[in-house]
This record gives structure tokens, sequence and C-alpha cells, in this order.
């Protein structure tokens, strides 16, 4: 963020459709220097700016949707990257976006699917689960201890084993280190045909429930991910 | 509303700093600035630990027109950077706040903070030096008394001015989030600080102690979604605080009422503009910063887009909003993305609350004149500004047309943006912190 607020530029990828399905295009311009150079329009801001508020069509609505999802998701992963403590502001204010976006999605999607409302569950459960881990992982992280903080610190901590991982952070961690590919899984329901950059990964069957079972294809890529980590 | 000229231009940083942002190292940003209680000195905070404290020049008698200038006074780390290893997590030594202690001596005092502890610091000169003293040798080692023959009493001689600063006081390990407030009570004895989701009151003299007086925790962390803001003690009554949230709300407390204020003796809420409504209705709503007003009547709050004023027997909605940049209503999607929806910006009140002042974009400050309702955008930048020029009022288009001084708003710099801001008690002196420069800008003499 430092250099990008020395540089004095910001991009925004945008995911637009110019009307079928499948295909995307994909804009970005740069913000600007004192130089005075103009920016270019994305069709997602040209959007916004027309009447600010929510007169688009449901397509229109859905890719904006999609789009915002994907930036807030990029954000609750990015925060983890750094060697301070993430704020928990920001983080408060994206994950109560991450929750409206949901119910939106919903609501805007709801009538294409099928009437499983078990399925439906389980995508609202992932949502909610993968936000809920992110939310525990951060309180683990600022975790009270009553002991000073720059006292004495043994310096085998560092290499002990971790506690015995929550199945939930897991799952969330999983996705971070696997991809987007991770992410699809949690958005079964909403047809992401649009906004797909990469061919699918060889299927992977959806998880049936986000408790990983040991032996189960979870396990044993989380098995392989807490070797790394335990390993660096 | 009074021209603003850039009388005395202090710029902060050396002389070498090139005007382009990209030249400044991190650590020089300018985290906080503040006047003391007489206006005689400006604190400044930055994100690599530092204070640097101005001092006014005394005015002299030959020359009643020209003000005093803002000299520096005192330059000290207040706070390095540290390393939590249980948590394996950095805690930045950026100053997020400092205030000032009322002058009750020779002395000065002033809290900073950042975001885990607080320091009280003392700031006193030495204009002189004891002489004479000769039972240590040059070295500074005990001489053997066998060989002193007389003793001399030390004399004290004048020496060059020194400003020496040294912590007196140090307020650790009482905040698990960072901490955002710190606010000095009117009674002196006392002050508060506040994290994301708890204030807690110190006494001065007692560090391994505080009071937990606002906590909302939620038991289980999933479920939270509002954590503080700001907040402050009211100017006079030392028993009555605010604290604002992310959700755009303000509580006022009184702690007569228990130990523990976490019921509010009053809320202050605006109802949402349904026609406003879209997914950044809350982020821009959230409160950035909270100030009394001098009076102790009004509040004042600032959000993303807006600063608002509040009088203490309305809760139900300010007295008065202002717009300060909505052409960036629009612009709200790439702000998200880029996280300058996330920047906070400070709000000041002048000495007489008549006037209040925020900054913006592109090194663009904005005035509020309560009184006559108008406004005024001006820019700090060494490009537009000369010797005793007078600032010029500058103007954002925001479509149509751009007439030929203003600037549109693609055009507007992001990454320079007027976080903090101050105002003099007294005086039309304010100080405005752009980046990594400071400027100083006193109003027109007539």
């Amino acid at each position: 963020m430092a250099e990008r607020v020395c540089q004095g530029e910001f991009s925004v990828r945008v995911l637009a459709t110019d009307g079928e399905l499948g295909s995307e295009v994909q804009r970005r311009w740069e913000g600007i220097m004192v130089g005075g150079l103009k920016r270019k329009h994305s069709d997602l801001e040209e959007e916004e700016e027309k009447d600010g508020k929510w007169d688009w069509s449901p397509a229109g609505l859905r890719n904006y949707q999609q789009a915002l999802l994907r930036i807030s998701l990029d954000k609750v992963q990015q925060r983890s990257l750094g060697p301070r403590a993430p704020s928990l502001l920001r983080h408060v204010l994206i994950h109560n976006t991450l929750q409206q976006l949901q119910a939106s999605i919903h609501m805007s999607t709801a009538p294409a699917l099928p009437p499983e409302p078990l399925f439906l569950g389980e995508e609202d459960f992932s949502l909610s689960a993968t936000i809920g881990s992110i939310l525990r992982e951060l309180e683990t992280s600022m975790d009270e201890t009553e002991s000073p903080q720059n006292q004495v610190a043994p310096t085998g901590l560092q290499n002990e084993v971790l506690p015995q991982p929550d199945p939930v952070f897991l799952e969330a961690l999983s996705s971070r280190y696997l991809g987007d590919s991770g992410l699809d899984d949690f958005f079964l329901d909403i047809d992401t045909s649009a906004v797909e950059k990469e061919p699918a990964l060889a299927p992977l069957d959806p998880p049936h429930s986000l408790f990983c079972a040991p032996g189960s294809w979870e396990w044993n890529e989380l098995d392989h991910i807490m070797e790394i980590i335990l390993g660096s | 509303m009074k021209c603003f000229s850039r009388y005395l231009p202090y710029i902060f940083r050396p002389p070498n700093t090139i005007l382009s942002s990209s030249c400044y190292t991190e650590a020089d940003i300018i985290s906080t600035v503040e006047f003391n209680h007489t206006g005689e000195l400006l604190a400044t905070g930055d994100k690599g630990g530092r204070v640097v404290i101005f001092q006014r020049e005394q005015e002299s008698k030959n020359q009643v027109h020209r003000r005093g200038e803002y000299n520096v006074y005192s330059t000290f780390q207040s706070h390095e950077p540290e390393f939590d290893y249980l948590k394996s997590l950095e805690i930045e030594e950026k100053i997020n706040k400092i205030r000032w202690l009322p002058q009750q001596n020779a002395a000065y005092f002033l809290l900073s903070t950042n975001d885990k502890t607080v320091k009280l610091w003392k700031v006193s000169e030495r204009d002189k030096r004891p002489e004479g003293y000769n039972l240590k040798d040059e070295e500074g080692r005990l001489r053997d008394p066998a060989t002193i023959t007389t003793l001399r009493v030390p004399v004290l001689r004048p020496m060059d001015l020194m400003v020496e600063a040294t912590p007196r006081r140090v307020f650790a390990n009482a905040h698990t989030y960072h901490i955002n407030s710190i606010s000095v009570n009117s009674d002196y004895e006392t002050y508060m600080s506040a994290d994301d989701l708890r204030i807690n009151l110190w006494n001065f003299e007692i560090t391994n102690q505080s009071f937990n007086i606002v906590d909302i925790k939620p038991a289980n962390m999933e479920e939270l979604t509002e954590v503080i803001t700001a907040a402050e003690f009211h100017p006079h009554h030392c028993n009555t605080f605010v604290y604002s949230s992310s959700k755009g709300t303000i509580r006022l407390c009184d702690m007569r009422a228990s130990a523990l204020c976490d019921r509010h003796t009053k809320f202050f809420e605006e109802p949402e503009d349904p026609s406003n409504r879209s997914f950044f209705s809350e982020i821009i709503s959230s409160i950035s910063d909270v100030k009394f007003s001098h009076s102790g009547r009004y509040i004042m709050t600032r959000d993303y887009l807006t600063v608002k004023v509040w009088d203490l027997n309305m809760e139900n909605r300010p007295i008065e909003t202002y717009q300060v940049h909505d052409y960036l209503r629009s612009k709200l999607c790439s702000l998200y993305e880029n996280d300058c929806i996330f920047d906070k910006f400070e709000c000041v009140w002048n000495g007489s609350d008549s006037v209040i002042m925020t900054g913006s974009y592109n090194n663009f400050f904005r005035m509020f004149d309560r009184n006559t309702k108008r406004d005024v955008t001006l820019e700090a930048s060494r490009e537009n500004s000369k010797p005793r020029a007078i600032l010029k009022p500058r103007k954002v288009c925001v479509g149509g047309k751009r007439r030929k001084d203003e600037i549109s708003v693609d055009s507007l710099d992001f990454s320079k943006k007027i976080l903090h801001t101050a105002w003099h008690p007294s005086e039309n002196i304010i100080a405005v912190a752009a980046t990594n420069n400071l400027y100083i800008f006193q109003d027109k003499v007539n």
C-alpha cells in the first residue's frame, strides 16, 4: 500500500460482460498524478455514476456484486500477509460488506436455483463459515494474554508445533493456499462462468461438510499444508 | 471569510526533500498534529515514532505586524518498533495521537501513543549548568577523598539553551487492540485511552493499572460487527465522554452512572437516507473522528464524505451537515478497491467554534463557516504557494465543462491526502499535515 501511495496510482480491475455469457471484458484504468492525465472510465464506474443508485439490469447487478465479492475476498486474504496486526476496523467493515453482498446475491440468484434448501443452506454456511473462521482466526491472533509483550520469549516457541488446528480455520487457510480454485467451492450455486479466468482444475468433490474427516481429500491437502507451515 | 495567506511558509522537512511524493521515507509521514492549550507549542508525530515540537517565537515589539514564526523546539524519539513474540506480530512505532496537558509549571507535558503504549513526556528547558564540582575528575570518576583538600560548592552558570524530553510515565500492556484515541480529562488527573473494543481510564500517577470503562467486545468474536473509532472527554465535565463507532453512531457516557459505561446516557444516530443506500453505506458512515466544541455544547463528527455537527441535546439527527467531497460518492467502488475508503480524516474546530476544518484528497482541505454557511477549499502545496501569497480557493469540477482553474475529479491525486490538521486555540493559525510536510498558515494581517 505504501508503494501505491507514493506513486499516486491505483488501478481497479473490473469485470464486465459485453452481453454474452461466458465472455468478459476486462478494463483497467490508472489513477492520477498531479500531471493531470485523464483517467479512462470503466463500464462499472459509468454505471455507478449514472445515478449512483441501483437501477441496473439483473445481469449488470450480478456482475457488480461478483466483482465486489472478489475484491472483498481479496482484501480479507491480503490482510494476513503482513507482519503487523491487521486493522480490526477495516476487517469488520469488509466483513459487514461481505454479509450484505451475500444477502444480496441470495436475493438476486434465488429464483434461478433448483428448490433445494439444503444446497442453499450449505452455500450460506460456507460463506458465513469462511467469514466466521476469519474472524475467529483474527481473535486467535489478537488474543488477550496477560504476559508482558517484550519480556522473555523462549526462542523455542517459534519452532514449536502449532496447537491443534481448528478445522474451519484450516478450510479458510486452504482456500488461501490453493488459490482461487478453493474459493469456487463456496459459491457453487452462483454461475461463475462469466468470471472464471482459468480453466477449472481437475474436478474436485465439493466438501460434504466443512469439517474435514481424516483420510478425505481435504485432510490430505491440509496435512500437506501443515507440513509446509511447520517446515518453514 | 478570512483569507489565509501563507505568511510564513513553514515546511517541516529538510530542504532536500523533493516535491514528488515518492521521494520521502514512510517514516517521515506525519501521523498527528496538535497545538498545546496556549498555542505556543505545536507538536507533530510521525510514522517513525518521532515527535517534533515547534515553538512560536516571541513577537517583537519592533515588528508588530509580523506574527511569531514557529521554530523547531525539540525533537525526540517517542516510540520504537516492537515485536510481540507470542503473537508473531510487529507493533508499529507510528504515533497515533498526541495530547498536551495544560501547563502547570515551567515544563511542558504531553501524552503520545502508538497502537499499544501511551507515554507521558516531560519537555523542559535547561539553560544553566553546575560548574566547580570537584569531587569527580575530568572523566567522571570519583576522586580519592585523600586528595581532596577543599570543598567547592558548584555554581550555576548559564549555558546554551537545551531542551530535553524525558519519558516520565509509560502506560503499557492495557490494550489488546489498537489504540485510536487518547483524551486528557478536565480534572487534569486522569485521561482515557481507547482501542477498537475498549476504553480505559488512567491516573497520570499510576502506570500499572487502569480502569476499564467501556468494553464492547462480544463473547463470540464472530458476532463482532461494530468497533470504537474515536473517543474524547467533555472539555468541562470530567464525568462525561463520548465515543464514536464504525456504524456512524456516537454514545455519550456519564461515569457517575456506573463503573462500566457500557450503557450510554445518550445515543446519537442519524437515520439513513434510503435514496443514498449502497453496499458502501456502512463503510462511509464509519466515524473517523469526534471532537467536542470548545464550549462543550456540540460535538463534531467526520465520516468519509461529510462533517456533522450535533447538539448534545438532540440525539436523533445532527444540526448541521457539511459535504466535504460529495463528488466521490460515485467513485466509491474504486475507492473501496484501492483502500482509500478506509482513510481516516480528522476534523477540528477553530477557537470560537464558528469555523470547522477538515482534510480531503489532492492536498485539499476544507473550511466551513457555521454562521455564514460559506465554505472554501484550499490546497497545501509548495507548487501553488509563493511567500506572502494568499491561498487561492480551489474548486473541483464535477461534470460538464471544466473552467480554467478547476480540477476535474478524475485528476485528483488520491495519494495526497490531508488527514491531520490543527487549529490554534485562539488565533487564526492552522497547521496542515500533507503526507511528510507540515504547512502552517496564518490569516492575512491587514
